[in-house]
């Protein structure tokens, strides 16, 4: 279509309206938080109807209300990241709040104020995970064996719901035998020589409630590949899903400091945290706005820009607070010799 | 004041005078009759009136005896005055038409001419005497009652037993009088020709629409009007000629959407030959996808519908097509900047069986060959095809068959083929081949048929039955294909991908029309239509080749669920006349949805009141309920392949419209029409696309991309029309005022927000003008308040939680908040007409936005970069304002035959 309006834009003439705007500063605030932490962050910055209104925020104070009562708040700012000639300082304060709790934040900076309200949303439960090791043809047409994952979902009923499926790998490498004559230079037996705590990032194309389309561009900015995970009760409402994901022995490594094959076995313990985060609709439209900038999709449509949500009262931003339910998968342990992660299972 | 008095005198000599009628022109007014000899009968001084005024009196011959005793004296200086003098006392009454004073007995205890007794039916078709052509809306009138014919040219009037003197007319044409001894119900069908000169139709008759009718905001749209009307590129579109009527915006300017009080654009019932259409433009909406040499007439209700139609909340426009010439063979060819057209019709063998043939299609249409031999990637073109035959098989039974096809298609192909040289390891040149293509095509577009069976019962009962197959589908394709070879090795990685949404309705339906008394013009009938909705179905396939490895995936889903409908709707209406100043017209409409989930009951209840006061003066009010089973998602301003049509689902119920309108209108003034209409609508249900939501923006279909909300509307439309004499034109004046408000906070936080075409003031002057007998002028000039769209003030900052890391991204507080600014253009055309011994040329120049107004045809937000006095650069909002559509000439020219 885009195409098409190039046979009328030649026969246009074109005028440019700048938009302008008050002077009026205001708090952008924007955040992610979980009723399962005890640690939150808001990232704050100032703005302004124009680029060059974005500036640092000097001062500032967060007080944090669960049902009405304090519950947290901060002082200080700890830098964060620049946006334009500006930087971003998160506050990070500690608070605790539940399922159902009345959240709201405010924030007072540089002589503004802005403020946060929020109902933490019920969580949904994992009701189990099941595992299995399948062979799967790669890009390069070799046969390849990845770890599936089988997530079972069931919807809190009678409202319309939104979740966002994460997965966590947790792991430790220690030293458990060493087969060689000088030890010296070797870290000793039950050592720890590796760790690792990170997101994994998982396959979800072969499951239609989270990956529907294929890539119909073919370069890569897929807006279907839908890598926030997230995704509605539409196809299962009130019911219960089974959401299968596959996730590849590279991303269930750890990673080890000291790699000795033949004369260092190290056993290797890991554990996968499978996370269903229950979120409000408008955190649901905001990721998957963002995934949809993100893509190749937005730069095709003949449509008016993307309105992000916003809950900030007085400013600008969002801040969303969701509930996480957990299952942990802990993996057999590995005794390998092998530093690039591909154990046996 | 003078012209006001001299008003006022013309239009008390052209009232009706107490046991008259208005038909009274054209007869000359001798000197005064002084006087009459008291030896004369009543009967010799009948025959000096004759002479003397160049009447004819018709009477029944029960009447002749009273026409024996002898006249009184008397003195008149007028022809009215003689008769009423004359039949004083006498027991007859008269009553004068044209040039007939026809004389009835006077009626003893109900004296009323209506009553029933003694009553018989004249019905018939009305034709145009040159092609044979049914004529919608002619009016046959018996001097107290009248009838107009209905969509297939048929009347039925009730008139007394007797002489009478019937008078049959249509704008433009002759009027015709017949005088019928009528002692059985009697079948009378006429021709009527077209008039040399341009005069009002004189019968005042019970009408579908226009200012006499009982109907309110129901206007006719002649196809010379369209014709008329100065067309963009050269091509004379139905829809644009609509959107110069009160109360119907056009969406962008110079494209063919109608908005029509405050209602969205898939809120009109576009039906061709009585079947709706899905998809009604071309070309993004340039044009619209009637062909006008095809359309005999179109109808617009806006205001008060009749309750045989349904199915949408905000209008309905009525299209009936050509049936053909059924006294010879005829046609027209046509070729412009854009199209060419071809128009053939005639008779096959005899009178009885006749057809026509319409298509036009763009010049890339038929020279795409050409263009794919040289090379040129892209394409667009569209086509439409409208067919039908019709069989007369008696003057009880007609049949016949329609068809129309419409097609958009697009095409886009691109080939890189390389071969480059590389270096090995081993420094050993070696050549690489590469073949990196891509294809897309899309095409969308309607498809119709339907067979169709008229019957007459009796002169009273009239039924028209039709069984349909509508089909609307759009496709999708793309194809890209990678290919790569060396010595060594040699890969290919193909993908394609298709999208297809459709729907396909198989419907019958049967309409009833009885008249069993004059005053009563019964309608009813039934419809049954079978919808299977397929709103978004995807299949995609990748092949990769890695040498000898081939992998295959496949696969298809349907992101919506299909769906099946089942509507069955039931209607009844009555026109009923209630003396002569008062008409009614109740009606009901009862209609269920069953979705498969759930079943949906709308009772729609129309009605609608007219008051005449006489002197052309009247008033009317009307209040409907409209219901709406399928919604188009619009994703733009444009009309584009991807707007989807879905069905209601359990989840989403119809869309339901209330109207409430009253108006005043005049029509006093020979050849003017004068009407002040008020309206109030409110809208339930309606579906938008959620903030920053379009058609392909959501994996999981398209009902988690939308919200339900309501909407509202009220104004008041001013119209003046002059339908006779050289020149004629009209102005349209409407200030009105439409918003929506989504409760649950679905869309703009729950606040109310002006519909996107919510424009305060649209005005429209059209003025035709004919010189001559060959050249037609035409002048249209509009101007609108901006419509309304959605920008961002300012900005914001939006944060990826995985990586941290934020955006600076365009702030959007809230839906429609800009209001752009108005826009006006004038269009200017000519017709010149030239008869040749075979048939009529006919050039025509038109001239698009003849002084160049730059309107805001095309916004969009977009970013300038700007350096500021400390050196830093800064990106600011702006909007790119486009516009079309300048000083655009176009010539077309066309053969008659």
């Amino acid at each position: 279509m885009t195409a098409v309006l190039l046979v009328l834009l030649p026969v246009s003439c074109e005028k440019m309206i700048t938009l302008d705007g008050s002077d009026e500063k205001f708090i952008i605030a924007n955040g992610f938080l979980n009723s399962s932490d005890s640690l939150h962050a808001v990232s704050v910055v100032k703005g302004g109807f124009r680029m060059s209104n974005f500036e640092t925020i000097q001062s500032a104070r967060l007080q944090c209300f669960v049902n009405g009562e304090p519950a947290g708040g901060t002082d200080s700012l700890v830098e964060a990241a620049s946006i334009y000639f500006a930087k971003i300082s998160k506050m990070i304060f500690k608070a605790r709040f539940n399922p159902g709790d009345e959240v709201k934040i405010e924030i007072d900076a540089d002589g503004l104020h802005a403020e946060i309200k929020e109902t933490v949303p019920m969580p949904a439960p994992v009701t189990s995970v099941d595992t299995a090791i399948v062979l799967r043809r790669n890009t390069e047409g070799n046969m390849e064996r990845v770890f599936q994952l089988g997530v079972s979902v069931t919807d809190r009923p009678g409202e319309d719901n939104y979740y966002r499926l994460m997965m966590r790998l947790q792991g430790r490498a220690v030293v458990e035998r060493l087969e060689v004559s000088d030890p010296d230079g070797f870290p000793s037996v039950g050592e720890e020589i590796g760790s690792q705590d990170c997101s994994i990032s998982f396959d979800n194309s072969e499951e239609p409630v989270l990956n529907k389309r294929m890539d119909i561009f073919g370069d890569g900015e897929n807006y279907y590949d839908n890598k926030y995970n997230i995704f509605t009760d539409a196809l299962f409402r009130n019911g219960s899903c089974r959401l299968s994901t596959l996730v590849s022995r590279y991303d269930l490594s750890v990673p080890v400091m000291f790699y000795r094959p033949g004369q260092l076995y190290m056993r290797v313990s890991r554990k996968i945290i499978v996370s269903l985060a229950s979120m409000n609709r408008d955190n649901y439209m905001y990721l998957d706005d963002m995934q949809f900038e993100d893509s190749s999709l937005s730069d095709t449509f003949l449509t008016e820009e993307m309105p992000y949500p916003s809950n900030v009262r007085g400013g600008r931003g969002f801040v969303g607070i969701s509930s996480r339910s957990d299952f942990v998968v802990n993996l057999r342990d590995v005794i390998t010799d092998d530093g690039y992660g591909k154990y046996t299972w | 004041m003078l012209n006001g008095l001299l008003l006022t005198m013309m239009l008390a000599a052209a009232l009706p005078g107490e046991g008259m009628t208005a038909s009274t022109a054209g007869i000359t007014r001798p000197e005064p009759l002084l006087s009459t000899k008291d030896t004369l009968t009543v009967r010799q001084v009948m025959d000096e009136l004759a002479d003397a005024y160049g009447v004819s009196f018709v009477y029944d011959s029960s009447i002749g005896p009273m026409l024996g005793r002898v006249a009184r004296e008397s003195h008149a200086d007028s022809l009215e005055d003689a008769l009423r003098q004359l039949f004083e006392g006498t027991g007859v009454v008269w009553k004068l038409q044209n040039r007939y004073v026809v004389l009835k007995k006077q009626a003893t205890g109900n004296t009323s001419s209506r009553t029933s007794r003694g009553r018989f039916t004249v019905s018939g078709f009305i034709t145009d005497s040159a092609s044979g052509e049914t004529l919608i809306g002619a009016g046959a009138s018996d001097g107290d009652a009248g009838a107009v014919t209905n969509n297939f040219g048929y009347y039925t009037l009730t008139v007394p037993a007797g002489k009478n003197v019937l008078t049959y007319s249509y704008l433009g044409c002759e009027s015709v009088t017949e005088v019928i001894d009528v002692r059985k119900d009697t079948v009378v069908n006429v021709e009527l020709s077209q008039s040399v000169s341009i005069e009002a139709s004189r019968v005042v008759a019970r009408k579908d629409a226009g200012i006499s009718s009982t109907y309110m905001g129901a206007i006719e749209i002649p196809g010379s009007m369209i014709g008329n009307t100065p067309a963009v590129l050269g091509e004379a579109d139905l829809l644009k000629t609509v959107q110069m009527m009160p109360g119907v915006q056009g969406g962008m300017n110079g494209f063919s959407g109608i908005y029509v009080r405050g209602g969205g654009a898939d809120e009109n019932l576009m039906l061709i030959d009585g079947i709706s259409l899905y998809n009604v433009s071309h070309l993004l909406g340039l044009f619209s996808v009637f062909t006008p040499e095809s359309v005999k007439k179109a109808t617009l209700y806006k205001g008060s519908f009749p309750a045989r139609y349904g199915g949408r909340a905000s209008s309905v426009l009525d299209v009936r097509t050509n049936d053909g010439n059924a006294n010879g063979f005829h046609g027209s060819v046509s070729a412009g900047l854009l199209s060419e057209k071809l128009h053939f019709e005639g008779p096959i063998g005899s009178p009885k069986t006749t057809y026509s043939l319409s298509a036009r299609g763009m010049h890339t249409f038929l020279l795409d060959p050409l263009a794919r031999l040289l090379g040129s990637p892209a394409n667009y073109a569209f086509y439409d095809i409208n067919a039908k035959i019709a069989h007369r098989i008696s003057d009880s039974d007609r049949i016949s068959a329609g068809f129309y096809m419409g097609r958009d298609y697009f095409r886009y192909s691109d080939s890189d083929k390389r071969s480059n040289r590389y270096y090995g390891p081993d420094y050993e040149p070696y050549e690489r081949l590469t073949d990196d293509m891509s294809k897309i095509r899309m095409n969308w577009g309607n498809t119709v048929g339907v067979l169709r069976w008229n019957h007459i019962f009796n002169g009273n009962l009239f039924l028209d039955a039709s069984a349909y197959v509508n089909r609307y589908r759009m496709n999708v394709e793309t194809i890209s294909s990678y290919w790569e070879k060396d010595a060594e090795a040699e890969t290919r990685d193909r993908m394609e991908y298709g999208f297809f949404s459709g729907i396909l309705d198989i419907g019958a339906r049967a309409d009833f029309e009885y008249v069993p008394v004059s005053e009563h013009l019964v309608k009813f009938g039934a419809e049954y239509v079978r919808h299977a909705f397929n709103p978004e179905t995807e299949r995609s396939s990748q092949m990769i080749k890695n040498n000898d490895v081939v992998m295959d995936t496949t696969m298809r889903s349907d992101v919506s669920n299909r769906s099946w409908g089942d509507e069955l709707s039931f209607y009844a209406e009555d026109d009923i006349t209630l003396g002569d100043h008062f008409s009614l017209n109740p009606g009901l409409r009862l209609s269920l949805f069953h979705t498969g989930r759930k079943v949906y009951f709308c009772p729609e209840p129309r009605l609608s009141f007219k008051a005449s006061f006489g002197k052309g003066w009247a008033v009317k009010t009307a209040y409907s309920r409209m219901s709406q089973y399928v919604h188009q998602l619009a994703s733009g301003n444009l009309s584009l392949p991807s707007d989807l049509w879905v069905p209601i689902t359990g989840k989403i119920p119809p869309v339901k419209s209330r109207i409430v309108s009253a108006g005043g209108y005049y029509g006093g003034l020979e050849g003017w029409e004068f009407s002040l209409e008020l309206y109030w609508k409110k809208l339930d249900n309606v579906l938008e696309y959620l903030d920053g939501k379009r058609a392909f923006t959501s994996s999981s279909g398209w009902e988690s991309n939308v919200a339900v909300g309501e909407g509202r509307s009220y104004g008041a439309e001013l119209y003046v029309r002059k339908t006779v004499g050289r020149t004629t034109g009209s102005v349209s004046y409407t200030l009105s005022k439409s918003d929506r408000i989504f409760r649950n906070g679905s869309i703009n936080n729950g606040r109310r927000f002006p519909f996107v075409y919510d424009r305060r003031h649209n005005l429209c002057v059209d003025v035709n003008q004919r010189i001559g007998k060959r050249i037609d002028l035409s002048a249209v000039w509009r101007f609108d308040s901006g419509h309304w769209m959605t920008v961002p003030e300012g900005w914001t900052i939006v944060m990826d939680d995985q990586s941290g890391f934020g955006d600076i991204v365009p702030y959007i507080p809230s839906r429609n908040n800009y209001h752009l600014s108005p826009s006006h253009r004038l269009d200017l055309s000519m017709n010149i007409h030239k008869k040749t011994r075979r048939g009529e040329n006919v050039w025509n120049v038109s001239l698009c936005n003849a002084y160049g107004a730059r309107n805001p045809d095309w916004v969009v937000t977009d970013r300038t970069y700007y350096r500021g006095e400390d050196g830093k650069e800064e990106t600011r909002l702006a909007l790119s304002v486009r516009s079309f559509l300048l000083l655009l000439p176009s010539f077309s020219y066309t053969f008659n035959f």
